[in-house]
């Protein structure tokens, strides 16, 4: 496949009034729940997933696409008018941009945000395809032995990385890989973990597991605190935009933070918050006034933006080519893909491009409405962030419980989202990664899977099977990751150490 | 964090493995054999819990009466500075779900479902009735035109079977 063939594809998939309906509805929602703190593209991904399961899967992947599009934009609207980042990949986009708000720039701050955003998320669509269409090149050599490694990185690099403890990491991706392999063998006809329950044979359904484990947990979490979104801000603020020509220093950071945050996000386990954070400080170092950063510098905060706004097409990347989700919401993407009945790995696009090109249109479409609609959007949302916090997370449960449910009309769903969100919210309470388990259930089955057909192949040879080229390679990049996240554990200990002892001296 | 709950955690982990490898330890041998088998997976992640979970414990077990209040620096995810948490209040939504979910079939969506979310926003504080109320009505109403009409699904009719508009 040539690189211009996806960008026309993705064009023509916008050919009809019902994928921009929903594209609309999908970036609108996504910028509201952008503009509440500690909503989120994720949670929003769960409560919607079982409604997308009626929708034509060009469409489902458009809409869901276009609520990370919105959302990015949206919770630089706290950020920046409250001091709240609406989600962590918003931290530095407070230290700026409420510092401007404070000294009288609103509109120069939200013009700036809205800039970055819009030209970040536009410039990425292009590097998306850059980097999908060799990924799907590269299929065409993963055979079984290449897909177990490959899926095996993925898990350990989620594992390894996310949460503050490397050992916890891996026991929550096993614990999500015991979920997933619970049914029928897929060599023999044992059933395993049935306990010779007929409506376990074909296992868990994967999409109320994902949202359990991702979307109720965080519900539950999330109830554990009664507090208002506190009206820092007047809603009468009247923003003005601001001269082009105040914008032109934004330019060259909008361009670096769009590549950092478009590769750094496709990497797993990493995501917008550190691809922000690198953008920033490398927008830093090369500026003419880097005593500006963190008082106010609008080029720290176009960096920041652009680089949280790309990520969205450098996380799809993976999820799409190789069926290697980096984050929660690409997790839930593929669960999507997974009850409109297709097989997450990296045959998928290339058997179907039309997802690939779905992708872009919902990208792309996105990206335009919020070109033209996203300041007024923007200053409309100052009215949501006073929305009460308990209505929100109480109709939220309200709409997973029930959403799940009509996904297949079985109270044993009901009961796994249920079961899968205390699970969840014991696991993230104590520094068990839920980001991992929700993997490591994705991809757990199919990585055995993997690996038996691919000993197979070398007629039971460990040796023959991990010296192959891509599958060495990703086995060694997966240790590495591993060795990196216990280093950080080790480090973190011994600095958390430091400092109770010098609380306890002092 | 408390790290005694760490702890209490850790040994659910380790008593997890246990039962991971008891269980899988329990299958037949399969007709076809495969260089890995239908058990190696379980009896490795087994492994991975109890030997895990151990170490986790033994981290705990180590500083235990070293931190103060047995407190110990979140791994969790962090929660709002200064707005006290409950756990209770936590555990009340997740038993009114598990009641919610026990309910929804015999007694059905419509019936069910205001009580949930008018008891679940009592749980979360809220006290205007009004506001209690309208947001329990306003939800299920809603929630059932969507499915209804737009998407075409199902709810649980319950004791309104045949009452309810199709």
């Amino acid at each position: 496949m040539d690189f211009l063939s996806p960008l026309i594809g993705g064009v023509m998939v916008l050919d009809n009034f019902t994928i921009w309906f929903f594209i609309l509805v999908g970036t609108v929602i996504g910028v509201i729940v952008g503009a509440l703190p500690g909503v989120g593209a994720t949670m929003t991904y769960g409560m919607l997933l079982p409604f997308t399961f009626t929708l034509p899967t060009d469409v489902a992947i458009a809409l869901l696409l276009s609520i990370s599009v919105g959302n990015a934009f949206g919770n630089s609207i706290p950020a920046i008018l409250m001091g709240i980042p609406g989600s962590p990949s918003a931290i530095l986009t407070v230290i700026d941009g409420y510092n401007l708000h404070k000294k009288g720039e609103s509109g120069l701050a939200l013009a700036v945000a809205w800039f970055a955003a819009m030209a970040g998320q536009a410039i990425s669509i292009v590097l998306f395809v850059f980097m999908v269409v060799p990924l799907m090149a590269m299929a065409y050599y993963f055979g079984q032995p290449e897909q177990f490694a490959l899926f095996a990185l993925g898990i350990v690099a989620i594992a390894s990385l996310t949460g503050d403890n490397v050992m916890k990491g891996l026991i929550a991706a096993g614990i999500g890989f015991i979920i997933g392999i619970v049914g029928i063998d897929p060599n023999s006809p044992l059933g395993r973990y049935t306990f010779d329950y007929a409506i376990l044979r074909a296992g868990f359904d994967v999409a109320p597991v994902m949202i359990g484990l991702l979307a109720l947990s965080e519900l539950f979490r999330s109830a554990r605190q009664v507090f208002k979104w506190d009206a820092r801000i007047d809603t009468k603020t009247a923003a003005k935009f601001p001269k082009l020509s105040r914008l032109k220093p934004t330019l060259w950071p909008i361009v670096t933070g769009t590549f950092i945050g478009t590769f750094v996000s496709a990497i797993p386990g990493a995501g917008a918050t550190p691809a922000s954070m690198i953008s920033y400080q490398w927008a830093q170092i090369f500026s003419k006034h880097p005593e500006e950063f963190g008082k106010g510098s609008i080029e720290g905060l176009a960096a920041n933006e652009a680089a949280q706004n790309a990520s969205n097409s450098g996380e799809a990347a993976p999820a799409l080519a190789l069926g290697l989700p980096t984050s929660g919401s690409m997790v839930l993407l593929l669960a999507a893909l997974t009850i409109h009945g297709f097989v997450p790995g990296p045959n998928m696009i290339r058997q179907t491009p039309d997802l690939f090109y779905a992708a872009i249109g919902g990208m792309l479409a996105a990206t335009i409405i919020l070109t033209f609609t996203g300041w007024h959007l923007g200053l409309a949302m100052l009215r949501f962030v006073n929305i009460n916090r308990s209505i929100v997370i109480i109709v939220s449960i309200g709409t997973v419980l029930i959403g799940v449910y009509s996904l297949s009309s079985r109270m044993f769903d009901v009961w796994v989202v249920i079961g899968c969100g205390v699970l969840g919210y014991y696991m993230s309470r104590y520094g068990y990664s839920v980001a991992a388990a929700a993997l490591a259930v994705v991809l757990g089955r199919q990585l055995e899977r993997s690996l038996r057909l691919g000993l197979n192949l070398t007629d039971g040879d460990w040796i023959a099977l991990l010296s192959r080229p891509f599958t060495g390679l990703f086995v060694a990049i997966a240790i590495a990751f591993l060795l990196f996240g216990i280093y950080r554990t080790v480090k973190l200990r011994r600095k958390l150490r430091g400092q109770e002892a010098a609380a306890a001296a002092g | 964090m408390d790290s005694r709950k760490d702890l209490i955690f850790s040994l659910g982990v380790i008593a997890l493995g246990i039962a991971v490898i008891a269980v899988a330890w329990s299958w037949p041998e399969p007709l076809i054999r495969d260089a890995v088998g239908p058990r190696a997976f379980p009896y490795g992640l087994g492994l991975l819990f109890v030997g895990g979970g151990a170490f986790v414990a033994w981290q705990r077990l180590r500083n235990m009466h070293a931190a103060a209040g047995y407190q110990v620096p979140d791994e969790g995810g962090e929660e709002e500075d200064g707005v006290p948490a409950s756990g209770l209040r936590a555990m009340s939504i997740i038993g009114l779900c598990v009641i919610y979910a026990l309910i929804l079939n015999p007694v059905g969506f419509v019936v069910a479902t205001p009580p949930l979310i008018a008891l679940c926003l009592i749980a979360m504080k809220e006290r205007k009735p009004v506001t209690v109320i309208v947001t329990a009505l306003s939800f299920t109403i809603i929630t059932y035109l969507l499915i209804h009409t737009v998407l075409g699904g199902r709810l649980p009719e319950g004791v309104l079977q045949g009452l309810l508009p199709r």
